[in-house]
């Protein structure tokens, strides 16, 4: 019945709805073309590195659409998203892909490059950058932790800055310490006065250790252990989901090494020169005390010409060569796969726990502030009324 | 009824076997194909004829609308005129 009523109701508004002529232009439709052009000499690196990631399960055959590179691409899309690229996307801004150049190239000069080679490429890379640091504002949830027990601060520093060194470079205080020092060196007593160098040093909490104490594998597992033997007799569950996070994080962090792009730069011809010409990499994090402290200033300092005079470093280089026995090939992707495996689920991890670390951040703010929704910037209209 | 499963299972497996064949006989003539190398545009339309085709077309469109009217008058399709994507 309800069928019929419809089929009479659009029989008879047909005409009505009709209220121009049909276009003279038509747009050819793409169906079955493949939308991305890729030349031979992209697709044979990209088959060799895609047989190797079919044997070890990461490329599946229902990827292949007639294109090596898209073939690699679904694989490698696919193992991102299972490891928690997508999670670890809300908080870390930067990117990781596989590619035959070192450089970051437009289409004109990657053509003109490949014009004056005579063979595809033999080698593969895996580089990572970071396009912005993300802010974690540390201080309130240190104060969350100490009010457990007055070592868990430093603990759990150690702990989750050690987890982030394997995938990033790290700004935190030690490194504002490191500039504020270097730039006090030129200047004078009055200028000093005006300066906020000198209270870079003087921010840092008694909870963490002195600035001039280096993590190492050591300390870090150590925190780890007291982290574990703690967590389970952790009151607040803020504290015991903070810890509960850094030491996921850390169980994937351990074991691997920050791959710096100096590391190759012996076995790859023009690495050493390109670095060398380049500014240093970019930070994936910034550990201040509260937005807009003398750690932030210290990093604005720092960071305000990077890159803008010459081309950055990647912040993380690892190499596939393609010219050897399957089983060697296999063994080498699948040493870069756990690698990058291994960074997503650490990084899902550190993304949990720099969003609870935000979110301690604003109730600090919430509570501490004394009259809620003051600026800190004079708005245009206040600035009129005065 | 166990046997109809097993022998399911089994015709699933091997079809995945060939699927798998398949692709990596694909990507080892990818591998092989070795031609000598040709002018970027000889290559472009080797690989994908097609896509060449359809620039063509969209040039000619856009040459329509560009010069087959006289100055000052829009360039663009009608504002509201629903134009089939691309797929």
């Amino acid at each position: 019945m309800r069928r019929a009523h419809l089929a009479a109701r659009r029989a008879r508004s047909t005409s009505v709805h009709l209220i121009g002529n049909a276009a003279t232009i038509t747009i050819p439709k793409l169906k079955g073309i493949p939308c991305r052009f890729c030349s031979r000499w992209d697709q044979q690196p990209a088959a060799a590195l895609g047989k190797s990631l079919l044997r070890l399960g990461i490329c599946r055959p229902e990827d292949w659409t007639g294109n090596a590179v898209d073939f690699v691409e679904r694989g490698f899309h696919r193992f991102c998203k299972e490891n928690g690229a997508e999670d670890g996307r809300e908080i870390w801004q930067g990117s990781v892909w596989i590619t035959d150049s070192l450089f970051r190239m437009s289409e004109l000069e990657y053509y003109n490059s490949r014009s004056e080679t005579d063979a595809p490429a033999d080698t593969l890379f895996l580089l990572a950058e970071y396009e912005a640091a993300a802010s974690i504002p540390i201080q309130a949830a240190l104060m969350q932790l100490e009010r457990e027990d007055p070592l868990l601060p430093s603990a759990f520093y150690l702990a989750f800055v050690s987890s982030l060194h394997p995938w990033m470079r790290v700004y935190d205080y030690t490194d504002a310490c490191f500039h504020a020092q270097i730039m006090m060196d030129d200047l004078g007593k009055d200028e000093l006065k005006e300066s906020f160098y000198p209270k870079v040093a003087a921010s840092v909490p008694k909870c963490l250790p002195p600035h001039t104490t280096d993590i190492t594998r050591k300390s870090a597992s150590n925190a780890a252990r007291f982290l574990k033997q703690r967590v389970s007799s952790l009151q607040r569950s803020v504290a015991r989901n903070l810890v509960t996070d850094v030491l996921e994080m850390y169980c994937q962090s351990r074991g691997n090494q920050h791959h710096w792009p100096s590391q190759l730069a012996e076995d790859i011809p023009g690495l050493e020169d390109f670095l060398s010409d380049a500014d240093d990499c970019g930070p994936g994090c910034a550990i201040t005390w509260y937005e807009d402290d003398v750690i932030s200033a210290s990093f604005d300092d720092e960071m305000q010409y990077l890159g803008q005079n010459a081309a950055m470093q990647p912040c993380m280089l690892l190499r596939i060569r393609l010219k050897q026995r399957p089983q060697q090939l296999d063994r080498e992707v699948r040493q870069v796969f756990n690698y990058v495996g291994a960074m997503l689920r650490s990084l899902r991890a550190g993304a949990r726990i720099v969003s609870r670390i935000r979110e301690l951040n604003d109730e600090h703010l919430r509570e501490y502030r004394k009259e809620p929704g003051l600026q800190a910037q004079p708005s245009p209209t206040s600035i009129r009324n005065e | 009824m166990k046997r109809q499963r097993v022998r399911r299972k089994q015709r699933v497996t091997r079809r995945e076997g060939d699927q798998l064949a398949s692709v990596f006989q694909a990507l080892d003539c990818v591998i092989r194909d070795d031609a000598k190398a040709s002018t970027p545009i000889e290559e472009q339309l080797r690989v994908c004829p097609g896509a060449f085709k359809v620039g063509e077309l969209v040039g000619k469109m856009c040459d329509n609308l560009r010069y087959g009217r006289e100055c000052g008058e829009r360039i663009l399709p009608p504002a509201g005129l629903v134009l089939p994507p691309f797929i």
